[in-house]
């Protein structure tokens, strides 16, 4: 047998090995509590968006209010000059 | 109840913070976590620590599980990354030291069907051991866990060319080591 053959059929028993018996689940806890680890709570991230999306959709109302209310910087001349060609 | 459905009742409790729905999830996941770890330690108490590391990486997380894909599998991957991690610091300390190859020489003569598991085991883990990190990763999933070059791109979260090319270069090397190994007998 060849040694990458022989490596593989190896690996391949190695397979079947069974894991020790472990029971950390006090130990899982415990460090959970003693950190006091909360899962990363992402209301603040949440909140930021949301004020923002409000912020934008103001800015958006205004602009288009300030858009519609304007009116053309050259009517004054415009006006002038129609009136005197009239 | 198969665990699946056990989990997704216990994950959403958990990420309530529900602390008994999480002590449900270790206790549930604990012995396949702990055989899968076993994969990237050979001692036990290092094995009960990269369990429990798993674990606290794994709660910290919860809020990114979308539910995709079974806890267990989710689960996993974190412990690919410990795993990962622990050998890569582990390979910084033994820069120096080197690795003995004891294991491998006993059974190198041996027909891989005489000998147990866990022997087979043992040899196997001394000869990736000299390998680096990331060679040892792709080569044990893919000849000791025997993934799919998909699930080890999933678990690694690598592309699957990625794996391909890296097991490619991983096996190149160990082949290499083989062959010093013989030369030396």
């Amino acid at each position: 047998m060849n040694r990458w053959k022989h490596f593989e059929s190896l690996a391949a028993r190695a397979h079947d090995e069974a894991g020790p018996q472990i029971d950390v689940t006090a130990r899982v806890m415990d460090e959970l509590r003693r950190h006091a680890v909360k899962p990363v709570a992402d209301w603040p991230l949440r909140l930021f968006s949301a004020l923002s999306a409000a912020a934008a959709v103001t800015v958006l109302v205004l602009a288009i209010e300030s858009w519609t209310a304007a009116t053309d910087p050259l009517s004054g001349l415009f006006d002038t000059l129609t009136m005197v060609m009239q | 109840m198969t665990a699946d459905l056990l989990d997704q009742r216990d994950v959403p409790a958990a990420m309530a913070g529900d602390g008994e729905a999480y002590s449900r999830l270790v206790a549930r996941h604990q012995p396949a976590l702990a055989a899968y770890l076993w994969r990237f330690t050979r001692d036990r108490r290092e094995c009960e620590e990269l369990v429990e590391e798993t674990f606290v990486e794994a709660y910290l997380s919860l809020r990114s599980y979308r539910g995709r894909s079974p806890w267990s599998h989710w689960l996993r991957k974190i412990a690919t990354r410990v795993g990962y991690r622990f050998w890569k610091a582990r390979a910084k300390q033994r820069s120096v030291a080197g690795m003995s190859t004891a294991a491998w020489q006993r059974v190198a003569q041996a027909a891989p069907r005489e000998l147990d598991a866990a022997e087979a085991a043992e040899a196997v883990h001394a000869m990736l051991a000299r390998l680096a990190p990331r060679d040892r990763l792709v080569l044990s999933l893919l000849y000791i866990e025997q993934c799919s070059v998909a699930e080890a791109a999933g678990l690694c979260g690598w592309t699957q060319t990625m794996v391909k090319v890296q097991a490619h270069r991983a096996k190149k090397r160990l082949r290499k080591l083989l062959a010093e190994e013989e030369a030396e007998r």
